[in-house]
């Protein structure tokens, strides 16, 4: 029963993952701190909704798992997520998106022109 | 992350909790990311304690339990849309497929709504039981945040640490800290930032230009302290360095003495008790102890003081209502411990690391101090949190049990009442069964009516708890710490929710694999004979075994805690509390400075006060037993050598007439002679008397007292003469045993600035009062007079924990048993009314009315045996573990033990013998045709 990839909208909570992963594969808690410190703390990501999002994007092929930590032996291997082509369309299209948002803010005078976004 | 992070108990919980949710997401999302949820959250929280501290980190913790909540939700509803679809369904798309299961869930909820409504007294009856357990429980929990789970109101408490003296010599536990012991500490610790002190509560009397004098409590603060707790002044400033002065240590040994401070902070409640709330209250001036002082700031609300009982007596968690800076003098060589210490352990450091520097500091001071060495002292850090609950966590885990049992009984009712509902739907399921509902289907309208019934429960138990918190904190300890925070807070809210959903499961478990396993055919023919299988009998009969063991346990619980009131109450204190006023009075300022003055003015107040009509006699003590006023010493009899460490014992001083006021009997010897000045004649207590001169008379013994620093100065030493015996007064150890042995010497040798009234009155105290207050203001208008207390009301307080414990347990208790003897009930009626057709046969066949009464009551008589067997075996164990908590009596006292099974086999046969009378009752004709 696999979905097709445009079966699934993007969420605000995926695209975070998203950014979190475009510079480099991480896990779970590297996103969330990835997230978090990014945002400057406005945005503390939900591990659950963190887990399930993967979940959904691994589904529509937007990210993919790697195992990593092969020689880590403090505990059970970790997966690391790393960012599909797919996924980067998506999320760039809805960066586009949002950035399009932005201008049209800052043609309504909502946003000072000199502040970077 | 770092596997050197310390582990804190709140994340335990958080991690235990997100464990916990995770249990209801669908199999698959568990084992795909269970771990890597639990792994990432636990990391994550280290990052968010580092940065916003423990508020933080618990703020975290509820959002990612909340979202981990809603993604479980989510996880089931996807779960149950991609469900196989049923036959007669064809189609590959289910545009409506959502909406399907939103109606399935409505129509369940529907269906049960109109099944209960219809059976309004079962209902009630479930609703009720429910509403009570869960409320009760939910009750004692918000307790127990408050006072025991919730941190201190400081930045990061978690890394604060009390630091005490264990003096093993004088078997005292927890003593305040001198100042040298905080200079060494403080040159050699690596493991804390921070270690500051305070000094006090203190009662100074206050005035201001625009105010009426009074007594308040005056706590001063090394100028770090507010610092190193991370609080700020709601309004102002905070201390620092030039507010305060070197203090004289002279004032540590006088326990009426004020210290001076030129600033002070306002404590919130304080501010708006005399201030109303004024904002411009920053820059005015008041006059604390004949000193002037002015105000800096206000005190956030929920700042608070938490004070060791050593130093601050049984009122300790009594609300500070001025904060003072003070600068102590830590260069001095050695002196007393006055301190209480507190520090701020360094980031990384463990509580146990903090700790274990302290004392191997502490190992080093016992041999380079003479002090440290005699009196055995073991320097220790606790985190603060723990101290301050530490005295009342016990009694308060222990009624948290007792809820918890009172709850699994309610439990077991409701299931026992779901299950005899259950039996008269047999038919009602099968129809449905017939008609094709599937098992998954009739299991989930049992829960949908076990959730609704639970959560009416725990919504009706949240008004339950609110209302039961009011009740039990007019009942509470004064003691108890941060009494005044108690509430509903999102803790005990999620803590009533877990509350429900564990009742639901536990009582809904059984009826719904009863249903289930209704087959639609065989029920159908079968005629409502023999009624329900005979493994559902059991189960139900175990039920109530189960409910009178647990009964049992209670009850026992509750019988120990009573005799250990009743041992408590009837103890004789060595004094007649009937008909005894009490008050004190200050004399500070300038002219009461020399103590003949002092001593002058406290027996014509005396003299003037026995004039008055309605009053015997009166008499004035540094301190009335059971206040907490306490000033230890210790003495050497002509026979010790100075090397040893003497007598430990409390020194009381009185004046002439204070043991005949008080009704302490003089046992031998003689009073102090009221003309005579001598300073150097003492009486002695009963005890000490046996313990220092066993089989001889102490009268006219010389015994040499070890006055330690009184007056600033050095140790003196007082050779006195014991000149009578009195019976054994319950004081600094409450009024369970002896406290230590006591010297009373005559008042004005041991007075500072002012001494207790004791007045034993002919009549009704508050009719005498206003003239007393009359009299001691025509002598002096402004001398504040205060604690105006019956002397029974010491004792009240001594003993309120055991008599809160014990009223709360008493009454879990009497609520088990009701449910229980509920319970049994509707067992055997029921069990009557299946076999309603056999009696009737075994009736028309010739037994009596008598045989059928002893089978029925045998029945129920058995069960409850088995209850009782079972329950003595958890009680023994379980009352041993809690032995603290009980006071002259044994856990295993057999009175209690027997007279609770007695009570409860009684109860027991009592609901058996109405559903038996009935049985015996029967006419054989009609029970045959019954059906």
């Amino acid at each position: 029963m696999k979905r097709a990839q445009n079966d699934v909208s993007i969420t605000p909570a995926m695209l975070h993952i998203l950014l979190a992963i475009a510079g480099g594969a991480q896990h779970g808690y590297g996103i969330m701190r990835e997230v978090g410190e990014r945002t400057g703390g406005a945005t503390e990501l939900g591990a659950g909704t963190l887990y399930r999002s993967i979940k959904k994007m691994l589904d529509a092929g937007w990210i993919a798992e790697i195992d990593a930590d092969e020689d880590n032996s403090l505990g059970p291997a970790r997966r690391e997520y790393r960012i599909t082509v797919g996924g980067r369309e998506v999320a760039s299209s809805e960066v586009a998106q949002l950035n399009g948002i932005v201008e049209w803010a800052r043609a309504a005078q909502l946003l000072d022109p000199g502040e970077p976004v | 992350m770092t596997q050197s992070t310390p582990d804190f108990p709140r994340d335990r919980l958080g991690a235990a909790l997100v464990r916990l949710v995770l249990l209801g997401a669908p199999r698959r999302f568990r084992s795909d990311f269970g771990d890597s949820i639990v792994g990432a959250v636990a990391a994550r929280a280290d990052d968010v304690r580092r940065r916003g501290g423990t508020s933080a980190v618990s703020r975290f913790w509820a959002r990612q339990i909340l979202d981990l909540l809603k993604t479980v939700v989510a996880e089931r509803i996807d779960g149950l849309r991609r469900r196989p679809r049923p036959l007669i369904s064809t189609s590959r798309t289910f545009p409506e497929k959502e909406t399907l299961l939103m109606d399935t869930l409505l129509s369940d909820i529907r269906y049960s709504v109109r099944a209960l409504i219809k059976q309004p007294g079962f209902s009630l009856i479930v609703v009720i039981t429910l509403a009570l357990g869960i409320g009760a429980n939910t009750a004692i929990f918000s307790i127990l945040d408050a006072v025991v789970l919730r941190p201190l109101p400081y930045v990061e408490p978690d890394r604060l640490m009390l630091i005490t003296d264990e003096m093993r010599e004088y078997d005292i536990a927890r003593a305040p800290l001198a100042t040298y012991e905080v200079r060494n500490l403080r040159e050699q610790v690596r493991q804390f930032e921070m270690i500051e002190a305070s000094v006090g509560p203190f009662q100074a009397p206050v005035t201001s230009d625009d105010g009426d004098p009074e007594q308040v409590r005056q706590m001063n603060l090394t100028p770090g302290f507010l610092g190193m707790l991370g609080v700020q002044p709601l309004t102002g400033r905070t201390f620092v360095e030039q507010d305060s002065e070197p203090l004289d240590p002279a004032v540590f040994s006088d326990p009426d003495a004020v210290i001076p401070a030129t600033v002070v902070l306002l404590d919130y409640a304080f501010w708006q008790r005399r201030y109303g709330g004024d904002p411009d209250v920053v820059g005015t001036e008041l006059t604390i102890g004949g000193r002037r002082a002015t105000v800096i700031g206000v005190m956030p609300q929920a700042f608070r003081m938490f004070v060791l009982p050593m130093i601050g007596g049984p009122g300790a968690n009594l609300p500070v209502d001025l904060y003072g800076p003070v600068q102590v003098d830590f260069t001095q060589p050695t002196g007393p411990g006055f301190l209480q210490v507190v520090g701020r352990l360094g980031p990384g450091a463990t509580p146990q690391q903090g700790n274990e520097e302290i004392m191997a500091i502490s190992s080093q001071l016992r041999e380079d101090h003479d002090r440290n060495r005699r009196g055995r002292i073991h320097t220790t850090a606790v985190p603060w949190g723990e101290d301050v609950s530490r005295d009342v966590r016990p009694a308060l885990l222990a009624l948290l049990g007792a809820v918890g049992f009172v709850l699994l009984i309610a439990c077991a009712n409701v299931a026992n009442l779901l299950l005899a509902r259950a039996t008269q739907r047999r038919q009602e399921i099968a129809v449905r069964a017939a008609l094709g509902a599937r098992k998954g289907r009739i299991i989930r309208q049992v829960l949908t009516e076990s959730f609704l019934l639970a959560g009416t429960g725990g919504l009706l138990g949240l008004l339950v708890a609110g209302w039961g918190v009011q009740a039990m904190l007019t009942l509470q300890p004064g003691g108890m710490p941060r009494a005044d925070t108690v509430g509903i807070s999102t803790g005990v809210l999620l803590f009533t929710v877990l509350a429900t959903v564990l009742a639901v499961v536990l009582f809904s478990a059984a009826p719904a694999l009863a249903l289930s396993s209704v087959r639609g055919n065989l029920v159908l023919n079968e005629r409502g004979t023999g009624g329900g299988s005979v493994g559902k009998t059991r189960l139900r009969a175990g039920l109530v075994v189960a409910e009178v063991a647990l009964s049992l346990v209670l009850l026992i619980g509750a019988g120990l805690m009573l005799r250990s009131f009743d041992h408590l109450t009837s103890a004789d204190p060595g004094f007649r509390p009937d008909n005894l006023l009490t008050f004190q009075l200050q004399t500070p300022g300038a002219e009461y400075r020399d103590p003949l003055v002092r001593e002058a003015f406290l027996k014509q107040a005396v003299q003037n006060t026995t004039a008055l009509p309605g009053v015997e006699s009166v008499s004035v003590t540094t301190g009335l037993p059971l206040s907490g006023a306490l000033f230890a010493g210790s003495f050497f009899t002509e026979t010790m050598s100075a090397e040893e460490p003497g007598v430990e014992a409390n020194y009381r001083g009185v004046m002439p007439g204070y043991f005949d006021t008080m009704g302490t009997p003089l046992l031998q010897g003689r009073d102090f002679d009221p003309l005579s000045e001598s300073n150097e004649l003492v009486l002695v207590d009963q005890q000490l008397a046996e313990h220092t001169f066993p089989g001889e008379s102490p009268l006219g013994k010389r015994i040499t007292l070890r006055m330690p620093g009184l007056a600033g100065g050095p140790v003196t030493f007082v050779e006195v003469e014991i000149i009578g015996v009195v019976a054994n007064v319950r004081d600094d150890a409450g009024m369970a045993e002896l406290g230590r042995r006591t010297v009373y010497l005559p008042h004005r040798f041991l007075a500072f600035g002012g001494g207790s009234f004791a007045v034993r009155t002919t009549q009704d105290a508050a009719q005498v009062f206003p003239q007393i207050r009359q009299v001691i203001s025509d002598l002096d208008p402004s001398l504040p007079l205060f604690a105006v207390r019956s002397m029974q009301s010491y004792i009240d307080d001594a003993v309120a924990p055991v008599r809160f414990t014990m009223v709360l347990i008493g009454l879990f208790g009497t609520f088990a048993l009701v449910l229980a003897a509920i319970g049994l009930y509707g067992v055997l009626a029921n069990s009557v009314r299946q076999q309603t057709r056999d009696l009737g046969v075994r009736l028309a066949f010739g037994a009596t009315s008598a045989q059928i009464l002893k089978q029925v009551v045998g029945r129920g008589a058995g069960l409850a045996a088995l209850g009782v067997v079972i329950g003595l075996a958890i009680a023994i164990p379980l009352t041993r573990a809690l032995r603290s908590l009980f006071i002259g009596v044994e856990p295993t006292d057999p009175l209690t033990l027997v007279g609770i099974s007695a009570l409860l086999l009684g109860v027991s046969v009592l609901a058996c013998y109405l559903p038996a009378r009935r049985a015996a009752a029967l006419d054989p004709a009609s029970s045959l045709r019954s059906d």
